[in-house]
C-alpha cells in the first residue's frame, strides 16, 4: 500500500469519529474542525431537518500537502426514540468537489442512552483510484450523569478496520460536551493526538 | 470478568437511581389535565420554573421520549422559544420532560407541540396542563 494511500485512509477514518452524530436538530448549522499530525480539516454542515444533513469538508494533508473538498450528504432512514434511549440508522455519502471519481457511501448507526453508547460505521471508498472499505464499532460509557447544561463527559473505545491493513486498532477517546459545544480527544494506535470540535447552532 | 461485573453493579445503580428520580411531592395547583399519567414533576424544579410566571399563565408539563443528551434538549428549546407566547422552555432529561410557560390567553394545543417536538427528532408522549 503507498504512502499516499495510507495518509488518506487515516484522514479519512480519523475524520469519521468527529461524525457519531452526523444530523443536528431541524435547521441549524454544525461546524467542526479536526487536527491531527496528518490533516487539518473544515466541515459545515446544514441539518434542513433532522432527517438530513448536507456540507462541505475541505481538507488539508500535512504530510503531501494536497487540499482537497467533498461534498457529504446524510439521511437518517430510522429513529426508534424510547423513554431512556434513542437508536439512529443513517445512509452517508461524499461527493469529491474538484474530482467526482472521488467519492464514498455507507452505513452507520447508533444506539445511546444518557449513560451508554454504541455505534458502528461501514463505509465502501473510492479516492484516487483507491478501493477500499473502513469499518468501525465504538463504545462508551459515562463516568457521572450530569444533568442539562452541565459538563458532560463521555469515556469512549473505538475499534476500527478497513481491508489494506486487514487489522483491528483499537484506541480510547474522551469526549467532552455542555451547551451546542463539543470536545473529543483521541489516540491513535501510536498515542498521537486527535482533537475534534464541534459547535452547533 | 471485573469489567463485566463493573458495568452490571453500575447498571443496576443507574436503574435504581432512575427509580428515585420522581417526586411525588409536587401538588403544585394542578387545574386542567389533557391527557396521560406519569406527570410527577420535581417540586423544587417546578417552583424555580414558575417563579417569575404571573398569575393566569400555563406551563404545558410534556413528556418526551428520546431525549438522550443536551444537543436534544437545546434543540427543543430552541424551537419552542421561538413562538412568541412562549415564556420560557426547560428541559429534564433525567425524567424525560419539557416544561413549556406560555401566556395565559393561549390556547395550547397538543398536536402542535407534538409536531415541534417531532420536527427536533424526539416524540412527545402525551401532556398536562397546569395553570398558575
Amino acid at each position: 500500500m503507498g504512502i499516499f494511500k495510507i495518509a488518506l485512509l487515516g484522514s479519512l477514518i480519523f475524520t469519521s469519529a468527529a461524525f457519531a452524530r452526523p444530523v443536528s436538530y431541524t435547521d441549524s448549522f454544525t461546524f467542526m474542525t479536526y487536527s491531527n499530525y496528518m490533516k487539518e480539516s473544515l466541515y459545515v454542515h446544514y441539518s434542513p431537518t433532522f432527517k438530513q444533513s448536507i456540507g462541505v469538508e475541505i481538507l488539508e494533508d500535512k504530510g503531501f500537502g494536497t487540499s482537497y473538498g467533498l461534498l457529504r450528504y446524510t439521511q437518517l432512514l430510522m429513529r426508534k426514540n424510547t423513554k431512556n434511549s434513542q437508536a439512529n440508522f443513517y445512509f452517508i455519502s461524499s461527493l469529491g468537489l474538484n474530482e467526482t471519481s472521488n467519492y464514498s457511501y455507507g452505513v452507520q448507526g447508533d444506539w445511546e442512552t444518557r449513560e451508554y453508547f454504541l455505534g458502528f460505521k461501514h463505509s465502501q471508498n473510492s479516492f484516487f483510484d483507491s478501493e477500499f472499505y473502513d469499518q468501525y464499532f465504538m463504545a462508551g460509557m459515562v463516568p457521572y450523569v450530569g444533568k442539562y447544561g452541565d459538563l458532560h463527559t463521555w469515556v469512549m473505545l473505538k475499534a476500527r478496520r478497513n481491508n489494506d491493513s486487514n487489522e483491528t486498532h483499537t484506541y480510547p477517546i474522551l469526549k467532552f460536551f455542555k451547551g451546542d459545544t463539543l470536545l473529543e480527544i483521541g489516540f491513535d494506535n501510536r498515542e498521537r493526538l486527535d482533537l475534534h470540535f464541534i459547535q452547533r447552532f | 470478568m471485573k469489567k463485566i461485573l463493573f458495568v452490571f453493579l453500575l447498571s443496576i445503580t443507574s436503574i435504581g437511581f432512575t427509580h428515585n428520580c420522581h417526586d411525588h411531592g409536587s401538588d403544585n395547583q394542578p387545574v386542567k389535565s389533557v391527557s396521560g399519567e406519569g406527570f410527577e414533576i420535581d417540586s423544587q424544579k417546578y417552583t424555580k420554573f414558575t417563579k417569575d410566571l404571573a398569575n393566569g399563565e400555563q406551563v404545558a408539563v410534556v413528556n418526551v421520549n428520546g431525549m438522550v443528551c443536551d444537543f436534544c434538549a437545546r434543540g427543543i428549546e430552541k424551537t419552542f422559544m421561538k413562538s412568541a407566547n412562549v415564556k420560557k422552555v426547560d428541559v429534564d432529561l433525567e425524567v424525560g420532560k419539557v416544561l413549556i410557560a406560555y401566556s395565559s390567553d393561549t390556547k395550547i394545543s397538543f398536536e402542535d407541540i407534538k409536531e415541534k417536538i417531532t420536527a427536533n427528532g424526539q416524540t412527545a408522549v402525551d401532556m398536562k396542563v397546569l395553570k398558575l
